[in-house]
């Protein structure tokens, strides 16, 4: 018993109902998101670099090259690094699969569960629209003129291009893979 | 008389906000803040039910299509933080304010930059024990926040076990292979690739520091149990995030914040569990 008396949840316990409250709501939520595989912030699932890595024949990258020029990743913050290829992952991604987002049916199942909210307004705000993805290019653009190279872009373009390691060297392996060209409009 | 409680807390809460701080000024170097992604057009929630919330709410959306908007949170919390490390009195008033501008802008810079990074619930929690106006509580939910930490690093522990990542042969120079492959092609002389082609060519010492990684998150069960070794584990802390960040190029500072509540709590031969 004075084990049990000495556990933090039990202090919380006695200390502060509506604290000891939050914090299982807090664990609840967190075994919850986890049994699901889920990460909705603030809670997640720490599983990054967990699984097993095996040597790859080729490996494959995503490069940027503004003005035929590529533009050297290691060379800006991670940050801006994650706004550059993620933002086109999700363009691309809409892109290829004609502005359908890919957790569109877990919206349609979820909104089918609450009924005091119209669907469409439930599908139209979560999931991005049309008008929306064509906006990106000169958005991409301007940032990159604004916080990249501080300077006038003519051409953006986005390559897959595969790589073969051999000697302990990389070498580009086949043709690589124009994704996206983005040009300025004057 | 002050107590010896609220000594400790006027110790520990400029610590806090101070590094919340530089931190913060690391991220606008890194143009992570909203006043850079203003504007942007996509947004990115996958399954995070959180930001699903969110964008019901409209807020989010408002807010990236308005820069002075951006630019007032940004700018909030940058102020309000320098007013939670000066105030005394009023401090669980400005770290109330702190922490809902940060929940908002980060929400909101998570959702329109497609980047959705895990540590920054770190930051939150580590926040969260200034926002109660009484010193127990604070002390309270500063243990929740030392607990949270530790479960952090034991899940990650355990999930390279059951995961298989841990028992691969060779998992850590092919994990170095495709995390820096960027930098082979194009940078080859920067300091994380000079590591990890050496740790590469070097696979039993890259797979023995695989291990040691494996058993710095794991040893912090310890933390569990007792909090005589925390200042230890805190060591073990700062120099995980320094190395994953030069060896892997991966950011862990924000659990370094969460690992100050390893430094709150003096050593204690007593026995507690969660």
């Amino acid at each position: 018993m004075k084990y049990l008396q000495n556990t933090f949840l039990f202090r919380a316990f006695k200390q502060n109902k509506f604290i000891f409250c939050f914090i299982l709501t807090f664990i609840f939520f967190q075994q919850y998101f986890y049994s699901k595989k889920n990460s909705s912030f603030p809670w997640y699932v720490w599983i990054m670099y967990s699984y097993p890595n095996y040597e790859p024949d080729t490996l494959t990258q995503l490069e940027i090259y503004i003005d035929n020029k590529r533009l050297n990743l290691a060379k800006i913050p991670i940050w801006q690094e994650a706004v550059l290829v993620n933002t086109f992952k999700k363009y691309y991604e809409l892109q290829q699969t004609n502005y359908h987002e890919s957790f569109k049916q877990l919206v349609d199942e979820r909104s089918n569960e609450l009924k005091i909210v119209s669907k469409n307004y439930i599908e139209n705000t979560i999931c991005n629209q049309k008008e929306e993805a064509e906006k990106y290019k000169n958005w991409i653009l301007a940032y990159m003129e604004k916080y990249v190279v501080q300077k006038k872009i003519h051409q953006i373009e986005y390559k897959e291009v595969h790589y073969k390691q051999t000697q302990k060297q990389f070498t580009k392996a086949g043709n690589s893979k124009l994704l996206l060209t983005i040009k300025h409009a004057n | 008389m002050p107590t010896k409680t609220s000594l400790s807390i006027q110790r520990y809460a400029p610590m806090v906000f101070g590094l919340f701080l530089i931190l913060y000024v690391y991220r606008i170097h890194s143009f992570s803040i909203l006043y850079y992604t203003a504007n942007s057009p996509l947004k990115n929630v996958d399954t995070n039910y959180t930001y699903w919330l969110l964008l019901l709410l409209q807020f989010p959306s408002y807010i990236i299509q308005q820069k002075w908007l951006c630019t007032l949170i940004d700018s909030g919390v940058f102020v309000v933080c320098v007013f939670c490390i000066f105030s005394k009195k009023k401090r669980y008033i400005f770290a109330r304010i702190l922490l809902f501008l940060f929940f908002i802008q980060i929400s909101t810079l998570q959702i329109f930059s497609c980047t959705h990074t895990k540590s920054i619930a770190c930051l939150m929690i580590a926040l969260l024990p200034f926002v109660c106006k009484e010193e127990k509580n604070t002390v309270l939910l500063i243990e929740f926040a030392r607990y949270f930490l530790i479960y952090i690093m034991v899940i990650s522990a355990y999930h390279k076990v059951v995961n298989g990542g841990l028992m691969q042969t060779d998992n850590f120079p092919n994990m170095l292979l495709h995390q820096h492959l960027d930098l082979a092609t194009l940078y080859p002389q920067h300091i994380s690739y000079c590591i990890s082609h050496w740790l590469i060519e070097h696979k039993t010492i890259a797979n023995g520091l695989f291990v040691l990684l494996f058993c710095t998150q794991a040893i912090f069960v310890i933390g569990i149990f007792t909090k005589r070794y925390d200042r230890i584990l805190f060591v073990l802390l700062f120099g995980f995030a320094v190395s994953t960040y030069f060896i892997m190029r991966i950011y862990n500072f924000d659990i370094v914040l969460l690992g100050l509540t390893l430094i709150f709590f003096k050593g204690t031969r007593k026995r507690q569990s969660i």
